[in-house]
């Protein structure tokens, strides 16, 4: 490649502390799909930027980053995994947290087509992306992959609602095809599609995703989930071993170009 | 009246309310939400000579009512931050206690003495490994860990906190310290501990171990409080899952002069500030100043 590859936007605006109201809780398959009043919340989200959520008798918060930012609700998909997220998901509309946000980098448009590679809730910070992407007149391709049926309804409400047709790869080949999505993203580029390649998931997909990119020489960002307690550089919990040294996901990230991270 | 006000080895703090070292960086991510001079003091992240990459990840996961961490003190080393971060910190007018580590007692000496300018207060971590002793912490080696301090004594004119780690013998350590010369303590450092992860059959951590904090570790770091205090008489720092300044009062009545408020600003990053001002209040509601519940759960009855 010859051009430069866009770098992450790393805007970094001023993170603050914002109540955060649950306006709306439904169960999306084995997902839920939580709204945030969060009025007093001037910045807006960029997409993969996230935000760090209280549990009531968590010692820790939860970073979440929103699919959805319309005026003052901020949409989130929760998947209950551990204590916290399952606690999260069970908590009541009209329940009051509090939430440190807007946090991190945000993932950089494309200048041309894009490819979505997402799996679960990674599917969140793609569909906010998929936003903008739309808004900036580009054409989004998107790959969605999960173990089952199970994902429909989560696909239907985050990229549907936005007009975009998924291609949906489930391992039991019980919705759309057999497979993972990243079958999809290496059909869409060895046909020689000039897509950046955007993926948020699991570890070894967003890996597969970013070998890809770099073998067909298309620019590919990811989004890193790496534990961490405080979401603002503080702490150095969520190290990511980069080209450029050891970075923090939260402050440095969580959007890295795929040719930065060391897989 | 300030009814926070205490003196502590000859340093004035406007409020007994510091942060503790690995929580708050060097206050420049949370300069925003206040100003740093309104704490007691700001604690720094472990300072070592040279820079250290750090532990794995997972580093942190969460435990009932705690978490436990292995960040394997990461830190851009004595240079960068001297050349950076300390200037800044002093410049805002917080007070400012540094952490310092090492791989042997010359090393906490060097980092002591290039450090000495910014600190109001040194504070020595003693659960690092003692590399040339078997890697067992300082803080189980009650004649390694008095090495430390006393060349650290002598390279600098601050007055010198030894971290005591709840995991060795703290009276024994304590002894050793206060023969080399040590000006007071702050303790408790984390519990070690673990947690596994069922789906991989191994522990959640990187590094497997980490360091126990927050508020299921209170009442274990009470309790030591109260111990070391009724065995010395020099002054205590003491830490360990305070989130409320009802918790600091119970850390004031076991013997605490100081208190550090430190997970609890992973969950809220006002809680040092929210302790302060909870203090206030209950002064102003109980009457007295705070430096009249130091140790006073030791007064005979």
């Amino acid at each position: 490649m010859t051009q430069p590859l866009p770098k992450p936007v790393s805007q970094r605006p001023r993170w603050d502390y914002h109540a955060a109201t649950i306006v709306a809780s439904e169960p999306l398959g084995p997902h839920r799909r939580l709204v945030l009043a969060m009025s007093t919340l001037e910045a807006r989200f960029g997409p993969g930027q996230f935000l760090n959520l209280s549990v009531p008798g968590h010692v820790l918060r939860r970073p979440l980053a929103p699919s959805r930012h319309e005026g003052t609700e901020v949409e989130l998909i929760v998947t209950p995994f551990g204590p916290g997220t399952r606690d999260l998901v069970r908590l009541p509309v009209g329940t009051r947290l509090q939430a440190l946000a807007p946090l991190g980098n945000s993932f950089p448009i494309s200048s041309g087509d894009a490819a979505l590679v997402g799996a679960g809730a990674g599917a969140a910070p793609l569909a906010l992306l998929a936003e903008s992407l739309l808004r900036a007149g580009r054409r989004v391709h998107v790959f969605h992959g999960a173990p089952s049926a199970e994902d429909r309804a989560l696909v239907q409400t985050l990229y549907e609602r936005l007009g975009l047709e998924v291609r949906y790869f489930s391992e039991d080949g019980s919705l759309g095809r057999r497979g993972y999505p990243t079958e999809g993203l290496a059909e869409l580029l060895a046909g020689g599609a000039g897509a950046t390649v955007y993926s948020v998931g699991p570890f070894a997909l967003m890996r597969a995703a970013a070998q890809l990119a770099i073998a067909h020489g298309r620019p590919g960002y990811v989004s890193l989930d790496v534990h961490m307690a405080c979401g603002v550089g503080a702490c150095l919990s969520c190290a990511v071993q980069t080209a450029a040294g050891q970075k923090h996901a939260c402050v440095d990230g969580p959007v890295f170009e795929v040719r930065e991270v060391v897989w | 009246m300030n009814r926070l006000e205490v003196d502590f080895l000859g340093v004035r703090f406007p409020n007994p309310v510091v942060t503790a070292s690995g929580t708050f960086n060097f206050g420049r991510e949370y300069a925003h939400l206040y100003p740093l001079s309104r704490l007691g003091a700001v604690t720094t992240k472990g300072v070592s000579p040279r820079p250290i990459a750090g532990a794995p990840t997972p580093r942190i996961t969460e435990t009932p009512m705690g978490m436990l961490n292995a960040i394997g003190l990461e830190n851009k080393g004595v240079d960068a931050y001297v050349a950076d971060e300390l200037p800044w910190l002093k410049a805002q007018g917080a007070r400012v206690i540094v952490n310092v580590f090492g791989d042997e007692a010359a090393d906490f000496a060097h980092v002591a003495r290039k450090v000495g300018p910014y600190a109001d207060l040194i504070e020595v971590n003693l659960s690092c490994p003692n590399v040339h002793g078997g890697r067992l912490p300082f803080a189980h080696d009650p004649a390694a860990a008095a090495e430390v301090v006393r060349r650290v004594k002598g390279a600098t004119d601050r007055p010198v906190l030894a971290k005591l780690s709840p995991n060795g013998p703290i009276l024994p350590v304590a002894e050793a310290l206060e023969a080399a010369g040590v000006d007071g303590f702050s303790l408790i450092n984390t519990l070690l501990g673990m947690r596994m992860d069922l789906e991989r059959r191994r522990p959640v951590l990187g590094n497997r171990q980490g360091g126990l904090s927050g508020p299921a570790v209170k009442p274990v770091a009470v309790r030591l409080v109260y111990e070391l205090y009724r065995h010395t008489d020099r002054p205590i720092l003491g830490m360990g899952g305070i989130a409320s300044a009802e918790d600091a009062l119970e850390f004031a009545l076991a013997g605490a002069r100081l208190v550090a408020v430190g997970t609890a600003t992973f969950g809220d990053p006002y809680a040092p500030v929210q302790v302060i001002e909870g203090l206030e209040r209950e002064l102003e509601a109980r009457g007295g100043r705070w430096v009249d519940w130091v140790g006073a759960a030791h007064t005979p009855d």
